[in-house]
């Protein structure tokens, strides 16, 4: 599941409507676990290296890309991206983001997204009238989109995305050599593995390693070769998905969950008004009542922006997920 | 522009068919019928239901390719020709032309100028003046910009008529023209068809009411079976044995001093008969129910 | 129908009618071209619009433009309205022959199973992901679903047919529903929300983000098949006489139909292919045409191409447009102001009892 944003914002876009139809309904009282600690100090300005430049690189979609100077107008297309780029570069530098990227329940950086002049969706007239010097893509925007933009001469650089916690530093490099960035990638990198050093030396004491399902109000949980599987391995637990699907994602009937007897179920919060209620009504589930879960009180659910995430804030969702798994453990 | 455009229809033209034979797999529709008809006759095929009149017609119009035998016009082998040429010399008035799009009668009418036309033709002043002279002929003038579907049945009749005369044919096929009309329309479409044929033109026509047979044809040809059960003048063919072998009826044939033909009377239909299944007697059925023919 | 319509079919002669009506509508053609492509994300003045288009198109006229309007028009719009108006008209002049050819007032491009076609190859492409491989898979996959269907609905109708024409609608009536099943069941099936998404939206049409290739792609196809198609009108016209009367005057009924059912499913199939499904536009737009300049198919096919071709640039123009930053679907536009237009034709025409 947690293995593609796009996933996530297309429930959006599909939940659009259905949003406006349940406006009435509870506000969730989000309970949002402390983060501060999870946040790497944001916006330094990066150091004024213009020395490599033009570069050529190949990027995830095989196309090779001339960058001729020090990127000033980039563009971010994805929500990783605009994590990473606004970590890494100053935001004056940055000409639009996604138009997710403000919003606090998807990322990790909606206050310096809010100083960024624009955002985007894909729509290629507005991105070419941005007149970028950059633009990040992943794989799962539309080819056709992207090859009007190349078509008009802008120089697109498709981030092949990863599903794993290690590859997150893989792609800040990337990201850092199309800018020119790289000092300041290694920092980022070095307190993001800094960190997660710490954590799994705290869970490595734990005797028992909790198994854990994620599920989501589609039914549907994270399997092998997510980045929630990798999560919960960090963090110290066994993820049942990675058993009980064949894939990244897919779904689970409710008699499996009985079936597979988690020991912590970590629920959705795509869109906290939205599935409050989903998720109340799935915790008092009268076929949950023996699920150890239920019975030790451990239907819990972790901000998105942390476990969705494709940047170095993963960090911050291995943070959450250890908490829940190792209280005792974990400060 | 100046000088009319010429708008001539040319002779009539001889037609003779020899033993012409058609079947659709094992169902022998057409069996050795051989025929002919001239310049200023109108030939007409009688014969009940499933007879084979209407298989008949399309196999002279080379609708329909026979498995044997020949139809010359003129002398000249149909098979040899194109379609494009039979259509110059031989119209067609199918039974019932259904009109789904709202044409406006002119329009109808020019399209008999079809075979005359190159592919990127247009019709011209020529194409026109013959079509209006059709639309003339057939008293029709009146509905040239009216749309067909608007019109009453025999006047639709008589518009396809003046379609089919726009061809400019040698030999005109009828098939039931005067199917669905009333008595004066019955009327009126036969006399426009005999005057036509008095002027010089060869008909033939399939006709379902043995009194209108006998009144307008020259000559008759009684299908049953698929065969040509009798050919020859109506007094030849219109005879009490003959309808009762053909259509299992029990007649009179009388003449008609007020109409100068003969007059058939059907008294009954005759119970296990000369063969079973044979048909209905003329008039005792709605036209237009001619299903096994087509 | 009016008074006008009367009129022109009985005094002008077929040339005037056609040059007329094609001359207005080439006119209002390029004119919704430069108009609907000024406007967007980037509003570009109407003159320098025309001039970037012109110079695009290779006539060196009109002045210099900036880079960003350069772009915009010539990579993103310009492809894009070409890639609409060779839809609209395939759509519309497909739509125009499979009611001639059906004589079935009802009969839209998708009759005998082609969209149907389209839209299981597109989700076969979108189902197993190929769509990210390249940017091309869909259309191509499309392109192939919508052939196979029509070469299937061929077999059908071909193999017991008394009445090819009805067994061709009906195989194509039964092609579709199974085709209908399938996609329902990718839909159900899939898990992936991404996938479903795309092929929801594949149903509804778009026109976004089409490229020069994709113009260069279809092009030949719309124009040769269109070209090919338009030399049949006066044949559609006897053949609405009937097979026989139309047989009797000369014309190889059977040849002229596989001819003109060949060439309508091949320039739908490639519309399709590059749009996705597109609804009404064939169906409604020879209906407006008729009303217009009559029945005869000699004007009805090329002016159905060409007010097709407008009433696409408009729709695609408003699917950009009204819901701003978000793209409607153009589908969904075509759908919204056409069904209740043909409806009001079919009120119309249950009054005067014919198609128009």
């Amino acid at each position: 599941m947690y293995s593609s944003r796009r996933t996530r914002r297309s429930l959006i876009s599909l939940l659009l409507g259905l949003a406006a139809l349940l406006a009435g309904c509870a506000v969730q009282p989000a309970a949002a676990p402390e983060t501060k600690e999870a946040a790497p100090a944001a916006t330094a300005a990066a150091p004024a290296d213009s020395q490599g430049f033009p570069r050529t690189i190949t990027d995830g979609s095989g196309h090779a890309v001339t960058i001729a100077h020090k990127p000033q107008r980039i563009v971010s297309l994805t929500l990783a991206t605009d994590e990473i780029l606004l970590s890494l570069v100053d935001t004056t530098r940055v000409r639009a983001v996604t138009y997710l990227a403000a919003d606090s329940l998807w990322t990790n950086v909606s206050e310096q997204a809010k100083q960024v002049a624009h955002t985007v969706q894909s729509d290629p007239e507005q991105i070419i009238a941005l007149e970028p010097d950059l633009v990040l893509a992943a794989t799962y925007n539309d080819p056709a989109h992207l090859k009007l933009l190349r078509d008009a001469g802008v120089p697109v650089v498709v981030v092949s995305l990863f599903d794993s916690v290690a590859q997150v530093a893989d792609n800040i490099r990337f990201v850092a050599r199309l800018t020119g960035d790289e000092a300041r990638a290694e920092e980022l990198i070095a307190a993001m593995a800094k960190r997660l050093a710490r954590i799994e030396a705290q869970v490595a004491k734990a005797e028992v390693k909790p198994r854990v399902l994620f599920y989501t109000a589609f039914g549907s949980s994270a399997g092998p070769g997510s980045t929630f599987s990798d999560i919960v391995r960090r963090a110290g637990g066994v993820n049942l998905g990675d058993e009980a699907l064949d894939g990244p994602f897919g779904e689970i009937s409710l008699e499996k969950i009985v079936e597979l007897n988690p020991d912590v179920i970590i629920t959705d919060e795509f869109a906290p008004e939205d599935n409050a209620e989903w998720r109340e009504t799935f915790a008092n589930h009268p076929a949950l009542a023996n699920v150890n879960a239920k019975r030790n009180g451990r239907i819990h659910t972790v901000p998105a922006r942390h476990l969705s995430t494709l940047s170095h804030y993963i960090v911050a969702g291995v943070y959450d997920v250890a908490r829940l798994l190792h209280p005792e453990l974990v400060p | 522009m100046s000088a009319p455009p010429d708008t001539r229809r040319s002779a009539g033209a001889a037609l003779s068919a020899e033993d012409v034979s058609y079947a659709v797999g094992l169902a022998r529709l057409l069996e050795d019928v051989s025929l002919e008809v001239r310049g200023g006759s109108l030939l007409g095929l009688i014969g009940p239901n499933g007879a084979g009149k209407t298989t008949l017609l399309k196999c002279l119009s080379r609708l329909l390719a026979p498995d044997a035998g020949q139809v010359r016009l003129d002398g000249r082998d149909l098979s040899r020709q194109s379609p494009q040429e039979i259509a110059r010399r031989i119209a067609l008035l199918p039974q019932s032309a259904t009109l789904d799009f709202a044409f406006t009668c002119l329009e109808v009418v020019l399209m008999g100028r079809n075979p005359h036309l190159g592919r990127f033709q247009a019709e011209g002043a020529r194409d026109r003046a013959i079509a209006r002279q059709s639309l003339a002929e057939t008293g029709t003038e009146e509905f040239a910009a009216r749309v067909i579907t608007e019109l009453s049945a025999g006047e639709r009749q008589r518009v396809l008529l003046a379609r089919a005369l726009t061809q400019q044919p040698r030999l005109l096929l009828l098939d039931e023209p005067t199917a669905g009309l009333d008595v004066q329309h019955q009327l009126q479409v036969f006399g426009l068809i005999r005057g036509l044929v008095r002027q010089g033109l060869a008909a033939i026509a399939v006709v379902h009411d043995l009194n209108l047979a006998a009144r307008y044809c020259d000559r008759l040809a009684l299908l049953h079976r698929g065969k040509a059960h009798a050919r020859g003048t109506v007094a030849d063919v219109l005879t009490p044995e003959n309808l009762a072998h053909v259509f299992n009826v029990e007649a009179t044939v009388a003449h008609d001093p007020a109409l100068g033909a003969p007059r058939v009377t059907v008294l009954a239909p005759l119970d296990g008969g000369v063969e079973s299944g044979g048909g209905t007697p003329a008039g005792a059925e709605t036209p237009g129910g001619q299903a096994p023919d087509r | 129908m009016s008074v006008l319509r009367r009129t022109l079919d009985v005094q002008a002669p077929l040339a005037l009618r056609l040059a007329l009506a094609l001359g207005l509508l080439t006119l209002l053609l390029v004119l919704s071209f430069v108009v609907t492509m000024a406007f967007g994300a980037v509003d570009v003045p109407l003159g320098v619009t025309a001039s970037i288009v012109a110079q695009r198109l290779g006539l060196p006229i009109g002045a210099a433009a900036s880079d960003v309007h350069w772009s915009v028009i010539s990579h993103v719009r310009l492809p894009r309205a070409l890639t609409a108006a060779l839809v609209g008209a395939a759509l519309a002049l497909a739509g125009a022959t499979m009611q001639g050819v059906f004589r079935n007032p009802l009969a839209d491009p998708g009759i005998i199973g082609v969209s149907a076609g389209g839209a299981l190859g597109a989700v076969i492409a979108i189902h197993f992901g190929l769509r990210s491989l390249h940017y091309l898979a869909t259309p191509a996959l499309a392109f192939l679903g919508a052939l196979g269907a029509v070469m299937l609905v061929y077999l059908l109708a071909a193999a017991r047919g008394v009445d090819p024409l009805m067994t061709m609608i009906l195989a194509g009536v039964a092609v579709q529903a199974f085709i209908g099943a399938v996609i329902s069941a990718a839909l159900t099936l899939t898990a992936d929300v991404n996938a479903m998404r795309e092929i929801v939206f594949w149903l509804t049409g778009s026109l976004g983000a089409r490229s020069w290739t994709h113009v260069q792609l279809i092009l030949p196809f719309i124009v040769i098949g269109s070209l090919l198609l338009l030399c049949f009108g006066r044949d559609l016209n006897l053949m609405a006489l009937g097979e026989d009367t139309a047989r009797s005057m000369g014309v190889d009924v059977r040849r002229v139909r596989l001819i003109m059912l060949t060439l309508a499913a091949l320039i739908t199939a490639v519309a399709v292919a590059v749009s996705g499904i597109i609804g009404f536009v064939g169906l409604v737009v020879p209906h407006m045409v008729r009303l217009v300049v009559g029945p005869d198919h000699r004007l009805v096919l090329p002016t159905s191409l060409l007010t097709g071709a407008v009433l696409l640039t408009w729709a695609d123009f408003g699917s950009r447009l009204l819901l701003r930053p978000q793209e409607l679907r153009v589908g969904l536009i075509t759908a919204f102001f056409g069904a209740p237009f043909f409806l009001y034709l079919l009120y119309r025409q249950r009054r005067a009892g014919t198609i128009l």
